[in-house]
């Protein structure tokens, strides 16, 4: 029984962590979330962003926005109607910037959004690092 | 002796404000955060620190501004997400202090309708545009350039006549980028080029005059002014004015669109870019990279080498090389120039990143052998004070890919302004097919395209690019 719940809990954990992967250069990026202490987990509560790791070692935020941009010639704000969407702005000619409703994963939507033959980008609007140089 | 980097100094300021905080500088409203202590890592302790720093920016901030309780902690929460974004995001704490102006955060929704609101003005007036541009007149002379006076410590620019051998220091005779060879043949007029980085000091007595737009791309604002900038010394680089102080930009006759932007998302990233554009910019200079561009910020940069507009990246100062796995970074992408850095011995120096995607080296120093390039501090007591006794507290001596970039900029401007209808990729490939070959007396080794693994393409040869931009000319 015991071991029946560990197994249940790990792949309860594993079902978790397979969403949050977003897709770049059609590649995928698979993430980890950014272990932190009580303290500094309490202090996030509140906040809408969440950070992970790439499997690089690469810190980002997301928070509930995705960046689109569909393929050439197709109306953007059409293809996108169809999704379930807060908000939705076009940030230059091609790219519109969306926001969904918080009890949605952004990874699964952006993942949907990607897996659309009409979109040729989706991914969450990361939040990283920008060193100077 | 001062040698050091912009960053360098930014260290030594973050490890006298953490001694200042004396470990116990956190604010009442996060006085929990010194629980755990022998439970964290290394790497949580980084970010409580961070977090102590951080709020203590904030609480000092929020005082100054109000003084009931109820608006301090309505301040301080507007501040959360960007102290949250920049402690956990961030490897290390040498950028954190420069975030001190950080006093127009705005709320989500202010963003969203700050967007829409963008959409509507977007149809920028070209005729207005066209009235913006540089009237400067072409009195200005090469003599007159000379006539700066710091000129004489300027190397990237005339090497041959620096004076700095004189004061101990070694500089190659060849080390600059032919600058004079440009300047014959123009200073830039007309165009029209942006810097994007941490903001700029609106008011430096050798910049203020060729700032054309200052642009908040985390506000929407005009206030850009920052402490410790470092996009103030970028600009510096291109369009400093002959004006009888201090120092002269490679491309004095341009005009300045100052962009800063702080914020961390790709969107801000975007608008900056977009905001560039639609208000002339024909060349963008980023000293800043993250090394794990987005698909988004990509295509964006696509769209502007399609517009005809020239972006370029510090390829970073680690000496690594930029081919690794896993390495993504801007300054990589197709359709920017990818800029790395020479030093005062006119060979790329050893912290410069290298890798097949980066184009081309230009001065960028190198402090740890010799000076440093010569460039803008912050004006008066709010400058680094002056260790070489050669300069005032306006200028300093700094070093970095980042300093190569606003060099090669202002090249790239002077092409524009000799041949308005240049395109990115010209303007590619005349840069690296007119650079000059640097290091061949050491271990360079140019391939039949000309490429070296650690110096691409060369060093810039502003005189032999204009010249060729300008011959092409339809």
């Amino acid at each position: 029984m015991k071991k029946q719940i560990i197994i249940s809990f790990l792949g309860l954990t594993l079902l978790i962590n397979a969403g949050e992967f977003y897709y770049s250069n059609g590649n995928k990026v698979e993430l980890s979330k950014v272990e932190v202490s009580q303290t500094i987990g309490s202090r996030m509560l509140n906040s809408r962003t969440k950070y992970y790791k790439t499997a690089t070692g690469k810190s980002i935020g997301v928070r509930d926005d995705i960046l689109v941009e569909c393929v050439a010639n197709k109306d953007c704000k059409e293809v996108l109607s169809k999704y379930e969407i807060t908000e939705i702005s076009q940030l230059t000619d091609s790219i519109y910037i969306i926001k969904i409703s918080s009890d949605k994963n952004v990874f699964e939507f952006a993942q949907k959004l990607y897996g659309d033959n009409n979109i040729k980008i989706a991914h969450p609007n990361l939040r990283k690092i920008r060193n100077r140089r | 002796m001062r040698n050091r980097t912009v960053t360098t100094l930014s260290l030594i300021v973050a490890t006298l404000l953490f001694s200042a905080c004396g470990g116990d500088g956190s604010t009442e409203k996060r006085s929990s955060l010194s629980e755990e202590n022998s439970t964290r890592t290394p790497r949580e302790n980084k970010v409580e620190q961070c977090f102590i720093q951080m709020d203590e920016i904030a609480l000092e901030d929020c005082e100054s501004k109000y003084t009931t309780d109820s608006k301090i902690d309505v301040c301080l929460d507007e501040y959360e997400d960007e102290i949250l974004d920049t402690c956990m995001l961030e490897e290390s704490q040498d950028t954190l202090l420069n975030n001190d102006d950080n006093t127009d955060i705005i709320s989500d929704d202010e963003w969203w309708s700050w967007i829409k609101e963008q959409e509507e003005n977007n149809a920028i007036d070209e005729e207005e545009n066209r009235d913006d541009k540089d009237k400067s007149t072409a009195t200005n002379t090469i003599t007159e350039a000379k006539a700066e006076p710091y000129f004489k410590y300027a190397w990237h620019l005339d090497a041959s006549n620096s004076i700095l051998n004189s004061k101990g220091y070694k500089i190659n005779e060849h080390a600059d980028i032919n600058v004079t060879g440009a300047w014959g043949i123009t200073m830039g007029a007309g165009v029209k080029v942006a810097v994007i980085d941490d903001g700029a000091d609106v008011n430096h007595e050798d910049l203020k005059s060729n700032i054309l737009i200052a642009y908040n791309a985390d506000t929407g604002g005009e206030n850009i002014q920052t402490k410790e900038s470092h996009g103030n010394t970028c600009a510096g680089f291109i369009v400093a004015p002959i004006n009888g102080k201090g120092i002269v930009g490679v491309s004095p006759e341009s005009k300045m669109i100052a962009i800063k932007l702080e914020d961390s998302s790709d969107a801000y990233t975007i608008r900056a870019f977009e905001y560039a554009k639609k208000h002339g910019a024909k060349v963008i200079s980023c000293s800043w990279g993250s090394n794990n561009v987005s698909d988004a910020v990509v295509s964006e940069l696509k769209s502007l080498y399609n517009a005809g507009v020239t972006v370029l990246f510090a390829s970073g100062n680690e000496g690594v090389s930029l081919d690794a796995q896993g390495t993504n970074d801007e300054s990589e992408v197709e359709w920017v120039i990818g800029v790395g850095a020479s030093g005062e011995n006119n060979d790329v120096t050893s912290y410069s990143n290298y890798g097949k995607n980066i184009d081309i080296i230009a001065p960028g120093g190198d402090t740890q052998e010799a000076i440093g390039v010569l460039g803008l501090d912050d004006m008066g007591e709010s400058g680094y004070p002056d260790e070489t006794g050669l300069i005032n507290n306006n200028y300093l001596f700094a070093n970095g890919t980042s300093f190569s970039t606003p060099i090669t900029a202002g090249v790239v401007a002077m092409m524009y302004a000799v041949n308005p209808n240049i395109t990115p990729k010209q303007v590619k490939e005349i840069l690296t097919a007119t650079a000059t070959k640097v290091g061949k007396e050491k271990n360079a080794s140019y391939d039949e395209q000309g490429f070296d693994k650690k110096r691409a393409y060369g060093k810039i040869n502003a005189g032999r690019a204009v010249v060729e931009a300008e011959r092409i000319k339809i």
